[in-house]
């Protein structure tokens, strides 16, 4: 358990159980951390636009918009906001396309190395 | 027939597929030099269906695939199938342009086992992965021709379960579509539910 102040994540994916995981890991290391979960990239845009989360945790690959499209839209409107995609999609240019964005990259699946890789960029963003 | 999963289970399984053909478009992307575009996947599992069923899911009659047979924890054969007028065009992607008319020909059937063993192995690998299930595989076989014929030769749709998992893989400039199919007997498929709860149980 840690001591750093309490952030809140808006965790984007169309996937519940990807949601699930990531919800539980991230609480198993920031146990006091105030997670959002949504299941697409309009929501994502709502939700953000509403809550302005410290962090957002998106996926790439979901029905309405992609995690890149969402996060150029959150990102227009709420500038600070640190984003990571965290997807299956690992190929070069999905991670140029983060890149360019000046978001994080982290590749699926989601296990305790691949969330440690997401928080250490919020972390070195923050 | 359609067996029923819960919504968790379903959703367990196309994440657990999803990270696989999202490793598989990876490899696929270095391979043609080009960035491959993925569909959002879907999952579904048939029982007691002729294979003429999954006509419903397939849009071309005529195919092409490549199988492989997985055995250890689950036993499954699973199949990459692709319509058969767009094998050569991937063919020749992978290829180059330098390959002549010959050679693709040639190539064809090398070249999609070739595909087939990247994206099967690596849907089998995420599952092996996520359900820390091991699996041994067969070298490739490549078949072309009905969509009944192909799957019904495998003493496949009749007695056993089929699970379809649909994403497109599409490259620039031609819309070339993929589907996976895994045959599973009716205990493997118990089996692999099984360790899809487990799975869950683990992170509920």
């Amino acid at each position: 358990m840690t001591t750093s102040p309490i952030k809140s994540v808006l965790v984007v994916d169309d996937s519940r159980v990807a949601r699930m995981l990531l919800r539980n890991m991230i609480l198993s290391i920031h146990p006091h951390w105030i997670i959002t979960e949504v299941a697409s990239g309009k929501e994502a845009i709502e939700c953000a636009n509403v809550e302005t989360p410290n962090y957002i945790v998106m996926d790439y690959n979901m029905p309405d918009l992609t995690g890149i499209e969402a996060s150029e839209q959150i990102l227009q409107h709420a500038p600070q906001t640190i984003i990571v995609l965290f997807t299956a999609n690992i190929q070069a240019n999905t991670r140029a396309q983060a890149e360019s964005l000046g978001i994080g990259f982290v590749g699926k699946p989601i296990t305790e190395a691949s969330v440690k890789q997401a928080l250490a960029f919020f972390a070195s963003r923050s | 027939m359609t067996l029923h999963l819960s919504d968790i289970q379903q959703d367990a399984l196309t994440e657990i597929f999803n990270i696989g053909a999202g490793q598989a478009a990876d490899g696929l992307s270095r391979i043609v030099g080009e960035t491959i575009t993925l569909s959002v996947p879907r999952l579904s599992i048939l029982r007691n269906v002729k294979a003429k069923t999954l006509n419903e899911f397939i849009s071309s009659p005529r195919i092409s695939a490549v199988s492989q047979d997985f055995t250890g924890s689950i036993n499954a054969k699973a199949f990459l199938v692709f319509p058969e007028d767009k094998t050569k065009e991937i063919v020749r992607r992978m290829l180059g342009d330098s390959a002549s008319a010959d050679e693709l020909r040639e190539m064809e059937q090398e070249a999609l086992c070739e595909i087939g063993n990247i994206i099967l192995n690596s849907c089998m690998s995420s599952l092996s992965e996520a359900l820390q299930a091991d699996f041994q595989c067969s070298v490739p076989a490549y078949h072309l021709g009905l969509t009944d014929d192909i799957l019904s030769a495998h003493d496949a749709c009749d007695n056993n379960s089929i699970m379809f998992f649909m994403i497109n893989f599409s490259m620039p400039g031609s819309k070339i579509e993929g589907y996976l199919v895994f045959l599973l007997t009716l205990p493997a498929l118990n089996a692999l539910l099984k360790q899809v709860d487990q799975f869950l149980s683990g992170i509920a």
